[in-house]
């Protein structure tokens, strides 16, 4: 929202206030200011002018060859303005006068002299308007700077509006005056309004409200109005505040709205004559009066005459009573509605007016009254003509309930955790207008005025900011806090994710990367992909990215296809979010999923898979302390190959897959490359007990080291060998590795195990070793191994 | 006698021939060895008259002694010039090449994350970790924001069909924490957050905020302003300073935005502060009675405060990273340059 210090001006007394100062501390202590415009600094040399004379140019069509009173002399102009005539008053930008970068100086027009300009609105920034020169009031003094006969300098600042959501009583210049008031400690000026007197005994509106979403509807009549533009004043604030002068009686529904919050409409009074207030019964089309036409649906709120509709209640007025040149009299609006509905209605509609905007905020329904009154006042103002020819005719259906808080300044101290002085806090709430009840001891009870208590002011804590942010946020002296010290661990569930990613980066040459929640469809298709996906976004704006990811392998796939052309052989991992499964009670069941795939241009498979062996058999003996195992499996999507794919398992339990991406989608990446990889639901790894290290006694007697070659059948795997090697009824075992594994032309594979054994209380002796010795061969000749001889 | 004077001199003519350990072997063979030249001069001895064997004896000991230790002297430096060699043997390194071992990298956002991690678990802050996928209730309600609030609005919600949504902010996780824990409480919670939006260079659908929150009996404005101060001043390794403007947020009151002063420029003014000495950093401020009662906690008895601290944003500061689509691209050539720790 932009904001007039000159329209402030009016409600607040800001002489020897530095503005600059006034608009930062206003961005500390109310709501942040975007920007500061100084309006009509850059314009001088401009006067009144007077045209004395119009003759044709010669040759020209459109150039009109002026004399114009300067006050000190009279000039030759030459004007292509299509609106001059003799008598009018214009701003006259004389030679040296600057409008913005332009210089004005002699010029030569269809070869003509012209000793100056005069100016369009456009041209000296009051207005966007360029269709004519700018018509002053006939009281304007003849060769006086423009500057003192116009409200041009002005500074204007902008609010974002985002930070005044919560403030429905900021939406117009007088609420915005009352914090200024307050932050300088100045006194809020009343508001001028026609009083009530003046509508007595005249003829009665009739009005009926049926909605139950119209809170406050108040209206009269005025006519007798011949004014047909705004005062230029009027105009110059409605543009440097974002708007455009349309009509009079249009310009001071816009101009009351930026003063006070209050939306307003007026209906020309010929056509509007009686109100009626209600949500249709069924769809319809209406023309609004920006020339559109809408499809309102059932339950829209609408103003309506004798059953047709005039204006979308809240959002726009229609076309068919809007004012026109026309127009005499005039049936003002003055109404308050339900926030949602408007909210909702506008939204629906496509259409989020300057009027919808406000209403949306929940506005003061006790506004209406003296927006009315301050309308007709300003009508009567600047038409001396008008007249009021109704009653204020008002329907208030539903009031805010009345709030009342209760805080105590001990309450305050400790919330913001300083002393503030108890006059402090009364008079920045009082200057806020909040009313200050009862006092006893230090116990305050305040009323909330009105407009704020619509939806802003709730509790104790809302009085807290009010006092805070007035005071000064700077006046806040930083303080530790008095508490008990415990220690902080870092949970192991956050610890052991980061230990993971730093052993796979600094250890095994990975390289990090995030990817989004959701599958990319695309790539996906490139690839051969076809994950599953158990739950979707139903609103995304790409639509090609709404199914969330069950694995976070495509997702890596997608990097290794992004980065294929900078490197030959690297790897890449994530710890990501991914849902495998609805739960029972219809919730996502969002798992963390550690995935780490390695590529290699040339590559062998075999080759690659014993490297992300090691990086498994390092993250879970060194990092994460939990037993490994493998089992071979069957994997349940096509673009992993069958062979050499095994289930992982931590502690026993299955926690993840090892794997071979197909050829088909290797192809797809690079032609012969090779990708595997492995995914391991992280979620279940952080809930499994650690293995905790505890120290075995060491022999003092020696070591005795026996070698085994056993001939290995083809259906055994190294974990069953093991198994069997430690499956030997002794106590003599210190460790059983494996040295060696053969393998000849034909497949015949051999390995070579490595006994350590040693006792406890003694030396070994030959009968020991030689019954050892045939208890492992028996142990392996039961299980079909025979050693290779 | 003469003899003697002789075997001494000729000794010493070899001894200064002798250049390695195996000529030293020979040289001990030659004189002192079973047939060696003093040995012979020993077995004299029977011929020598009586009187004159003591000295004789004398003159062939000192003799002896002599030789072993113009020996031992040589042998001396035998080693000596072994370790010379040894060291002269040694190639020259140019040890301005660098080494060539392969290191992988590190997420900017990671690196960043446990850095902010060490810093609140040394205030004492415990850190938990949350969802992606929220509840609305969660999400929306439980923080203040019930239907139809326009707050809603304002962040552009991804829906899923099973009536959740992926969290827009990390707020969305107070309220289980607050269950968890109940009060007194001090926690911060990192995590992944989404807007249904456009990408462009500023904005992203899916970016990380830390969410933190203090709940005790006395915790007040002036002691949040004193944590984000001294974590801040942390994160930046640089005395940092912050004020606090008014912002709305349903979530708490009174709202805060923090503002930190510049440390690229120590708030004299430069391009990231856009020459007003102050960057906008994170939302915050005293969490919301309504909060606090939804998540089981007495507002009566207790307070607290909240920050969001988008740490997407302060990952781009810290690393000057120019365009946040880049943190979830997967370009490990850019994203690599974040060197581990």
């Amino acid at each position: 929202m932009k904001v007039s210090i000159n329209w402030i001006k009016d409600f607040v007394d800001l002489d020897g206030i530095n503005i600059e100062e006034l608009i930062s501390k206003f961005t500390m202590g109310v709501a942040e200011v975007e920007g500061i415009e100084y309006k009509g600094k850059d314009i001088s040399g401009v006067v009144v002018g007077k045209i004395l004379s119009v003759e044709q140019v010669p040759n020209s069509k459109k150039l009109h060859l002026l004399k114009v009173d300067a006050g000190d002399e009279v000039l030759q102009i030459v004007c292509g303005a299509p609106n001059v005539r003799v008598g009018l008053l214009t701003p006259l930008a004389k030679i040296g006068a600057k409008l913005g970068d332009v210089k004005i100086g002699k010029a030569k027009l269809a070869g003509v002299e012209s000793y100056g300009m005069c100016c369009g609105g456009d041209e000296i920034g009051i207005s966007d308007d360029h269709s004519g020169i700018v018509e002053l009031d006939e009281d304007a003094v003849v060769g006086q700077d423009i500057k003192q006969v116009i409200d041009m300098e002005d500074i204007v600042f902008e609010i974002d509006n985002k930070s005044l959501t919560n403030r429905p009583d900021l939406w117009g210049h007088y609420g915005i005056a009352r914090e200024i008031a307050a932050l300088t400690g100045r006194k809020l000026k009343p508001l001028e309004v026609e009083s009530k007197e003046n509508f007595k005994d005249l003829k009665k509106i009739n009005l009926s409200v049926e909605s139950p979403d119209c809170y406050r509807y108040t209206t009269a009549c005025m006519k007798n109005i011949t004014r047909k533009k705004s005062p230029i004043n009027m105009q110059i604030r409605l543009y440097y505040c974002g708007m455009r002068g349309i009509n009079f009686l249009a310009d001071v529904t816009n101009y009351i709205m930026l003063e006070l919050g209050q939306p307003m409409h007026a209906f020309d009074g010929d056509i509007v004559k009686k109100i009626e207030v209600y949500n249709l019964k069924q769809d319809l089309q209406f023309k609004t009066l920006d020339g559109n036409m809408r499809n309102l649906q059932k339950g829209n709120m609408v103003i309506a005459t004798n059953g047709t509709p005039v204006a979308i209640a809240g959002i726009m007025g229609g076309e068919d009573s809007e004012i026109t040149d026309s127009t005499t009299s005039v049936l003002i609006e003055s109404a308050n509605f339900d926030s949602y509905k408007v909210r909702t209605t506008a939204i629906s509609l496509g259409m989020r007016t300057e009027a919808s905007a406000r209403y949306e905020k929940s506005l003061d329904p006790e506004m209406t009254m003296s927006a009315l009154l301050r309308y007709v006042k300003l009508i009567k103002d600047a038409d001396k003509g008008a007249v009021i020819c109704s009653e204020i005719c008002d329907v208030y259906n539903k009031k805010y309930d009345k709030l009342e808080i209760t805080i105590t300044k001990d309450y305050i101290d400790k919330y913001v955790g300083i002393e503030i002085p108890e006059k402090t806090i009364i008079d920045i709430l009082t200057s806020l207008e909040f009313n200050l009840l009862e006092n006893k001891n230090g116990t305050y009870k305040f009323a909330v005025p009105s407009f704020r208590a619509t939806k802003d002011i709730n509790g104790k804590a809302d009085l807290v900011e009010e006092v805070t942010r007035i005071y000064g946020y700077d006046n806040i002296t930083p303080k530790s806090i008095k508490q008990i010290v415990k220690p902080t661990l870092l949970d192991r569930n956050i610890s052991l994710e980061y230990d993971v990613k730093y052993a796979l980066a600094d250890r095994f040459n990975l390289n990090e990367t995030h990817s989004y929640i959701w599958d990319d469809v695309n790539c996906n298709k490139a690839l051969n992909l076809n994950p599953v996906s158990v739950i979707r976004c139903v609103n995304s704006i790409n639509k090609d990215n709404n199914k969330i990811r069950s694995t976070i392998i495509p997702s890596l796939l997608k990097v290794i296809v992004e980065n294929k052309g900078w490197y030959n052989d690297f790897g890449t991992f994530e710890i990501g979010r991914v849902v495998k499964k609805i739960k029972e009670d219809g919730l996502a069941d969002e798992t963390k999923s550690l995935g780490v795939v390695i590529y290699n241009k040339n590559g062998k498979i075999e080759e690659e898979l014993l490297k992300l062996k090691e990086i498994l058999d390092y993250l879970f003996s060194y990092i994460m302390k939990l037993d490994l195992s493998l089992s071979l499996d069957i994997p349940t999507v096509d673009y992993y190959i069958q062979k050499n794919y095994y289930k992982i398992f931590a502690n026993g339990v299955e926690v993840g897959d090892i794997f071979a991406i197909h050829p088909l989608t290797c192809d797809n990446i690079e032609e012969n490359c090779s990708v595997v990889g492995f995914e391991i639901n992280f979620s279940a790894i952080t809930g499994l007990d650690k293995i905790s290290t505890k120290f075995e006694k060491i022999s003092k007697f020696p070591i005795t080291k026996l070698d085994f070659n056993f001939l290995i059948p083809q259906n055994k795997l190294y974990k069953d060998i093991i198994f069997y090697a430690k499956d030997i009824k002794t106590d003599l075992v210190y460790n059983v590795s494996l040295l060696d594994i053969y393998e000849n032309n034909d497949g015949a594979k051999s390995y070579t195990l490595h006994y350590e054994i040693t006792s406890m209380e003694r030396n070994l002796t030959n009968e020991d070793i030689e019954q050892f010795h045939s208890s492992v061969i028996n142990k392996f000749k039961d299980n079909g191994i025979e050693l290779k001889l | 006698m003469e003899k003697l004077d002789e075997v001494l001199v000729r000794a010493k003519q070899d001894l200064s021939c002798v250049n390695n350990k195996e000529g030293l072997g020979s040289f001990y063979q030659n004189y002192l060895g079973k047939n060696g030249k003093v040995t012979e001069l020993m077995k004299q001895m029977k011929d020598i008259p009586n009187e004159e064997k003591k000295s004789f004896g004398m003159a062939i000991n000192n003799l002896k002694q002599e030789l072993q230790s113009l020996m031992n002297e040589k042998e001396k430096e035998f080693a000596k010039k072994k370790i010379q060699d040894r060291i002269d043997n040694t190639k020259f390194v140019d040890l301005t090449i660098p080494s060539n071992k392969k290191r992988g990298s590190l997420h900017p956002i990671t690196i960043l994350q446990e850095k902010l991690i060490d810093i609140f678990l040394s205030m004492g802050f415990t850190v938990e970790d949350g969802q992606e996928i929220e509840t609305e209730y969660n999400n929306f309600e439980a923080v203040n924001i019930p239907k139809n609030h326009p707050a809603r609005d304002m962040q552009d919600t991804f829906y899923l069909d099973n009536g959740q949504v992926l969290k827009t902010h990390t707020s969305a996780a107070q309220n289980r924490i607050m269950k968890k824990y109940g009060a007194p409480l001090k926690a911060i919670f990192p995590g992944r957050c989404f807007r249904n939006e456009e990408l462009d260079a500023s904005h992203e659908n899916t970016f990380f905020q830390i969410e933190g929150m203090m709940i005790d009996k006395d915790v007040s404005v002036a002691n949040l302003i004193y944590f984000m101060k001294e974590m801040l001043t942390n994160v930046f390794g640089k005395q940092i300073n912050v004020r606090l403007r008014p912002g709305f947020f349903p979530f708490v009151e009174p709202g805060f935005e923090l503002d930190i002063s510049c440390p690229y420029c120590d708030g004299k003014g430069c391009r990231v502060c856009k020459h007003s000495g102050w960057i906008e950093l994170c939302p915050c401020g005293m969490i919301h009675p309504n909060v606090l009662k939804m998540g089981g906690i007495d507002p009566e008895q207790y307070q607290g405060f909240a920050f969001g601290l988008g740490f997407s944003r302060l990952a781009m500061m810290d690393f000057d990273i120019t365009e946040i689509r880049l943190l979830n691209s997967g370009n490990i050539k850019a994203l690599s340059q974040a060197k581990i720790k």
